[in-house]
C-alpha cells in the first residue's frame, strides 16, 4: 500500500519539495526529449504540419491512466489518495477556450515554455513573463469574476460515470480513441508535408497492440466492473466499498449531532470543533451560532483542507439538504469528521434558543436553566461574555517570552501582532496573525476614530479565525495601543 | 572531413519518437500520483511567482486580495515552485545533452522577430488568465486530470483545442516561411 503525501497532508514539507523538484526534472527532460523546447514543433498541431502534441499527449494520458488503473487493481494504491479536481463546468469550458486561443498565439504552455526557456528560446521567456502577468490579471479581476470561477461547481466527477459507462469500458473506448489519433496523426503529417516516419510502421503496430492489450488486461483484473453485470453505481470496487460505508453512516444517522449537544459542547469550549455555516454571507452576518465559520459550498472543500481529519467539524444551513449534500461529498473527499446539525438553524432555534416563556411543552427546573444558560450564550452578539470572563481571570495580563513559548500551537492560544505589515512580513512568531488596529476603528456616528460596533468588531475577528472561547496573545512594536483591543 | 565532423558533433540531435517521449512523460506524472499524491503542473508554479511579485510591489493590497490573499506571505513556498524550477533543470540537462540550446527567437522567416515576440507576450497573458480561472493548464488540468479521468479536465481539453483550432487561421502568418 501506498501513501502519498497528499493523503498524509504533507505536500508541505520539505520532503515533498525535494520530491516535486526532482519530478519536475523528469517533467522538463520528458518535454525537451519530446522535442517541446520549440514552439514550432508545437504549434504544427494547429496546422497539420507536426502532430507531435498529439502523440505525446495521447501516450502520456494512456501510460499514465492504464499504469495507475493497474495499480488501483492490485490494491497498492486508492484514487481517493490522490487529488482529484473538482468539476467546474463554466470555468473549465470558458477556460478552455482563452487557454487554446493563448497557446496558439504564443505556441507555447506553461510547460513547454519552460523547457524552451532551457533552449534557449527568447519566445518561451517573454510567452512566460506574459503568463506571470495574466496570473495577476486574473488575481486583480478575482472579484468580478468570482462567480464565473465557482459557479455550478460539481464536485468531483469521473468522466465514465457522466457519460454512463463502466470505467474500464471507458478506458478501453479511450485507448481505442487515442490509437485512430496516433495513425490519423501519422496519416495527416504524410499528406501535408510527403512524409512519416511511423505510418505502418512495426513500432506503431506494436505500440498500438500493446496498449489495447493492456486496456483489456484490465478487465481481467477487476472482473466486477466487466459486461452486462457492470453496475453505474459502482464504477471500482474501491469507491464501491466507500459509497457503502457513507450510505451506513447515513442510515445509522451516525452523521448528525443534535442541537442540544452541540450547544453543549460549544459552551465547554472544546477544542478542535469547527462549526460551519454554509450560508450566504448575507444570512450568516444577520446570525449565526457563535463561533461560526462562514464558507460558500462551493469553496467548501479548500476552506475545510487544514481540518481534514483533525478535530470535527459541524455544517449547518437554514435547513438540512445542503449540508447533508456538502457532508457527502466530503467524505468522498477523504474527511472522515464532518457531521451535520440536525434540523439545521431552524431545529438549534427551536430546540436551543426558544425563550422558556414561548415553549408549549412542559420543562422542568433544570432544562428550563439550561435553556436561560444557551440564550445568554448564543442569542446575544459575539463579544467577550462574562463566562469568558471568568475563564480569563486565571491568566496573567502581561506576559513573557517564555510562557508564550511553552504554549505556542495549543489550539485555541491565538497570538496577533499589532506591528505594521513591513515589520510583520520582515519577522514574526511563528503561526501569528498580522493586525493593523486601525481597522478596528471607524467614523461612527460623524466622529471619527471610534471604536467599531460589536457586531462588526465581531465580524473582524471571525475573519481572523479567532472564536469567543480563545485566549489572545497580543505583540506590539515599540508602541502600546493594544489598550484598544484588551 | 574534418569540417564535417565538427559540424555533426554541433548540429542538433533529432528528436526522441514521440510516443516514447510521451510513455516516460506518462511515468513521471504516474511517479507523481504516486509520491506526490497530485498531477503535474506548471502554470501554478508560475502563478506563485506572480503571487510574489505582486507582494513585493503591494504587499498590503496582495495580501487583501481574494485569491493571492490566500496564498500567505510566502506564496514561493510551495511544491509546484519547486517543481517548475525542476522542470527548467530537467529541459535544460536534455536541451544540453541533444545539443538544442539555442539563444533565438523561433519564427516564420516572414515574420518580424517584434510580431512573434508580441504573439508570445499576449498568448502568455490569455494563457494565464485562462489557467487560473480553469485551476490548471495543459500538465495539471489536461494531462494531469485527463489521466485520472475527470470530466472536468476533458471538458478543459476538448475546448482547448477547439479554441485552437478556431483560432489557428489568423495568427498563422508568424509560422510562415
Amino acid at each position: 500500500m501506498i501513501n502519498p503525501l497528499y493523503s498524509l497532508n504533507a505536500l508541505d514539507t520539505p520532503l515533498a519539495f525535494f520530491l516535486a523538484l526532482l519530478i519536475g526534472c523528469g517533467f522538463g527532460f520528458a518535454l525537451e526529449r519530446a522535442g517541446f523546447g520549440s514552439s514550432r514543433r508545437l504549434a504544427g498541431v494547429f496546422y497539420f504540419t507536426d502532430m507531435a502534441v498529439v502523440k505525446v499527449m495521447f501516450s502520456a494520458l494512456i501510460t499514465a491512466m492504464l499504469g495507475l488503473s493497474f495499480l488501483v487493481a492490485f490494491g497498492w494504491i486508492q484514487l481517493e489518495q490522490i487529488y482529484l479536481m473538482p468539476t467546474i463546468y463554466a470555468a473549465q469550458i470558458v477556460g478552455g477556450v482563452l487557454f487554446g486561443v493563448g497557446f496558439v498565439m504564443g505556441s507555447w504552455c506553461p510547460g513547454t515554455a519552460a523547457a524552451g526557456v532551457a533552449s534557449g528560446r527568447i519566445d518561451a521567456l517573454v510567452f512566460l513573463i506574459g503568463v506571470t502577468g495574466g496570473s495577476i490579471l486574473f488575481n486583480e479581476v478575482f472579484p468580478v469574476i468570482r462567480s464565473l470561477y465557482t459557479t455550478g461547481n460539481q464536485g468531483v466527477q469521473m468522466i465514465y460515470a457522466t457519460v454512463g459507462m463502466s470505467r474500464n469500458g471507458f478506458m478501453l473506448v479511450l485507448t481505442l480513441v487515442a490509437v485512430a489519433a496516433f495513425w490519423l496523426s501519422e496519416w495527416v503529417e504524410k499528406a501535408r508535408t510527403g512524409h512519416t516516419a511511423y505510418l505502418r510502421s512495426p513500432f506503431l503496430k506494436a505500440f498500438s497492440l500493446a496498449l489495447v492489450t493492456l486496456a483489456l488486461g484490465l478487465f481481467m483484473l477487476s472482473p466486477a466492473t466487466t459486461g452486462a453485470s457492470a453496475e453505474p453505481v459502482e464504477s471500482t470496487a474501491v469507491t464501491a466499498v466507500d459509497e457503502q460505508a457513507l450510505m451506513e453512516s447515513v442510515e445509522q444517522a451516525l452523521d448528525h449531532i443534535e442541537p442540544e449537544e452541540l450547544a453543549a459542547r460549544l459552551m465547554a469550549g472544546e477544542p478542535g470543533l469547527l462549526v460551519v455555516d454554509v450560508r450566504p454571507a448575507a444570512e450568516f452576518s444577520g446570525f449565526h451560532i457563535r463561533g461560526a465559520l462562514n464558507a460558500p459550498l462551493a469553496e467548501l472543500a479548500e476552506t475545510l483542507q487544514p481540518y481534514r481529519n483533525r478535530g470535527l467539524i459541524v455544517l449547518y444551513s437554514n435547513g438540512m439538504t445542503h449540508p447533508a449534500q456538502a457532508r457527502d461529498s466530503l467524505q468522498r473527499r477523504g474527511f472522515g469528521n464532518v457531521y451535520i446539525l440536525t434540523d439545521g438553524l431552524q431545529g438549534f432555534r427551536d430546540r436551543c434558543l426558544k425563550p422558556v416563556s414561548l415553549r408549549t411543552e412542559p420543562l422542568t427546573a433544570g432544562d428550563a436553566a439550561r435553556v436561560n444558560a444557551w440564550r445568554a450564550f448564543f442569542a446575544t452578539p459575539a463579544k467577550v461574555g462574562p463566562s469568558s470572563e471568568a475563564a480569563n481571570e486565571a491568566m496573567p495580563r502581561v506576559i513573557e517570552t517564555d510562557w508564550l513559548i511553552a504554549r505556542l500551537g495549543t489550539p485555541g492560544l491565538k497570538v496577533i501582532d499589532l506591528r505594521s505589515q513591513p515589520e510583520y512580513n520582515t519577522a514574526h512568531i511563528p503561526g501569528a496573525l498580522s493586525l493593523n488596529v486601525e481597522s478596528l476603528r471607524g467614523n461612527i456616528g460623524g466622529v471619527p476614530s471610534l471604536l467599531l460596533p460589536p457586531a462588526m468588531l465581531a465580524a473582524q475577528f471571525s475573519l481572523l479565525g479567532l472564536q469567543p472561547s480563545d485566549s489572545v496573545v497580543l505583540v506590539s512594536g515599540e508602541k502600546f495601543h493594544d489598550a484598544t483591543l484588551a | 572531413m574534418k569540417t564535417k565532423k565538427v559540424e555533426s558533433i554541433s548540429a542538433p540531435k533529432p528528436y526522441a519518437n514521440p510516443y516514447l517521449a510521451g510513455v516516460l512523460l506518462g511515468l513521471v506524472l504516474l511517479a507523481s500520483f504516486l509520491s506526490l499524491g497530485v498531477g503535474l503542473g506548471a502554470s501554478g508554479g508560475i502563478a506563485r511567482i506572480g503571487a510574489s511579485l505582486s507582494l513585493c510591489v503591494a504587499a498590503s493590497h496582495t495580501l487583501g486580495s481574494e485569491y493571492f490573499g490566500e496564498w500567505g506571505t510566502r506564496p514561493l513556498n510551495y511544491y509546484l515552485v519547486f517543481m517548475f524550477v525542476g522542470t527548467l533543470l530537467g529541459a535544460l540537462f536534455s536541451a544540453l545533452l541533444a545539443n538544442r540550446a539555442r539563444i533565438q527567437v523561433e519564427r516564420g522567416a516572414g515574420t518580424s522577430i517584434g510580431r512573434r515576440l508580441g504573439y508570445a507576450l499576449t498568448g502568455g497573458l490569455i494563457v494565464g488568465f485562462a489557467s487560473r480561472l480553469a485551476r490548471g493548464c495543459t500538465s495539471g488540468q489536461a494531462l494531469s486530470g485527463g489521466a485520472l479521468l475527470l470530466t472536468g479536465s476533458m471538458v478543459f481539453l476538448v475546448c482547448l483545442f477547439a479554441g485552437g483550432y478556431a483560432t489557428a487561421w489568423f495568427v498563422r502568418r508568424q509560422w510562415h516561411d
